[in-house]
């Protein structure tokens, strides 16, 4: 029988308490349950990384995580990044190297570059392109968002 | 039909809930392959049995030269790992070449044995080390060589009421080259279209243990008995590492799928096993 999983965990700080049916996956709950529509459902699949969210520090897709295995744990999206008065830098330094275009990818870009950033403060090109490499953008706008994540490497 | 959530919190309870259940249960790891195969293959399990409660599945563990890794630890775990990098190389790199980072942080390398793919890169890694998987279930405890345990696409010998609890191999010694390389699509982000690794040891000029696998040109991941006995106890040369590289590409059986050709596989065995062996002969020389 399929019930509904109580489920308790943390999002950006604040506990929540979500009922949902176990298939519900990660990024439905964000969206729906909580409406933190800042995390985007591309694929379904785990291959654009348009949902990816830090899971207890590291980046996830957010598709491929089932409501129960949330229990517990501390999960960042988008909506933690900054702040309501002030952006993130590195959001900054995506506005200031024009590495947005549709915008689609943008918010799980950016979470990957957070954890990218928070595990290693001073990453090479390489090690970028690796971070952002299961994060597709289809505007293909690659290039300014290297060069975005750089230079915040770089500048702090 | 209503389904059933198991997410037990002791390796017990999970083998008596597949005791139960046997093969009306899939087991969920890291979710990066069942999740997908739910959505996209139409696979609707009665039964999910989640083991992600099993803290004692996620650690990698050292006993002597044992070296062992838990069914829950991710790829992203064996990459990062200090020491493995020295122990069995070829692990790392093979684990690091797996999708993206968000998968490699999901994905384990219970899932990758579970999901028996001819083209498993860590997997492949496992053959080169002649790891051993063990497997509990309620009544048994025992370790099956991993090249005994998969025997087709997708297929193994976990029988349905056990569980795969990990994975044993011996660290390999420090005088050991490796090498693992896969070509796919494009560079990250892929499924191979023909992989490849090894492990060389040279002394006095000669090949001394060789070991070579191949990955997605043959049902399972394969190893090359034929050509590591050609090589052993050979000179090390560069006539011989051509007729190796040519008798490997001979040896495997590709085929044509949706990601590639016969003809291009085994071109690539061919190329790979090449620069496997001459970048393994370099780095010995150079140690």
């Amino acid at each position: 029988m399929t019930k509904e999983w109580q489920v308790r965990f943390r999002v950006n700080g604040n506990s929540v308490m979500v009922s949902v049916p176990p298939m519900t996956s990660l990024a439905e709950i964000l969206r729906q349950q909580l409406g933190l529509t800042g995390t985007k459902i591309g694929c379904n699949n785990g291959e654009c990384g348009a949902c990816t969210v830090i899971m207890n520090g590291k980046a996830v897709a957010s598709c491929l995580v089932l409501a129960p295995q949330v229990a517990g744990a501390d999960i960042r999206t988008i909506e933690g990044v900054g702040g309501d008065k002030a952006l993130h830098p590195i959001q900054q330094a995506f506005l200031d190297e024009g590495a947005v275009q549709c915008g689609y990818c943008t918010p799980g870009m950016v979470m990957s570059a957070v954890a990218l950033l928070e595990e290693n403060p001073n990453p090479g090109e390489a090690e970028v392109k690796d971070a952002i490499s299961g994060n597709l953008c289809r505007c293909t706008g690659y290039q300014k968002i290297i060069r975005a994540i750089r230079h915040y490497a770089a500048g702090r | 039909m209503d389904q059933v959530y198991i997410r037990p919190s002791h390796l017990d309870d999970a083998l008596e809930a597949l005791n139960a259940y046997g093969d009306r249960a899939h087991i969920l790891a890291g979710g990066t392959d069942l999740l997908v195969r739910m959505r996209h293959d139409g696979i609707y399990p009665e039964v999910i049995l989640d083991l992600g409660a099993l803290g004692e599945l996620r650690k990698i563990s050292r006993d002597g030269d044992d070296i062992h890794l838990g069914a829950l630890v991710t790829h992203r775990q064996i990459e990062k790992d200090a020491m493995l990098a020295g122990e069995a190389g070829m692990l790392v790199s093979a684990c690091h070449q797996v999708g993206s980072v968000q998968i490699r942080n999901s994905g384990t390398i219970g899932g990758n044995l579970a999901n028996a793919s001819p083209a498993g890169d860590a997997v492949l890694a496992l053959y080169l080390l002649e790891a051993a998987v063990h497997l509990q279930s309620k009544h048994r405890d025992r370790w099956v060589p991993v090249g005994e345990f998969i025997t087709a696409p997708g297929q193994t010998t976990r029988r349905a009421d056990e569980i795969i609890c990990g994975v044993r191999f011996k660290r390999l010694p420090p005088d050991a080259a490796v090498f693992f390389e896969k070509v796919g699509q494009r560079q990250a982000v892929t499924i191979s279209k023909a992989s490849a690794g090894g492990i060389v040891r040279i002394s006095q000029g000669c090949f001394q243990e060789c070991r070579l696998a191949l990955g997605a040109v043959a049902p399972t991941i394969i190893r090359l008995p034929e050509v590591e006995a050609a090589l052993a106890g050979s000179p090390v040369s560069p006539q011989v590492i051509d007729r190796a590289a040519a008798l490997a590409a001979a040896t495997c059986h590709p085929i044509d799928d949706i990601r590639s050709t016969v003809a291009y596989r085994r071109h690539l065995v061919q190329v790979l096993v090449h620069r496997g062996l001459a970048a393994m002969v370099a780095s010995a020389q150079s140690a």
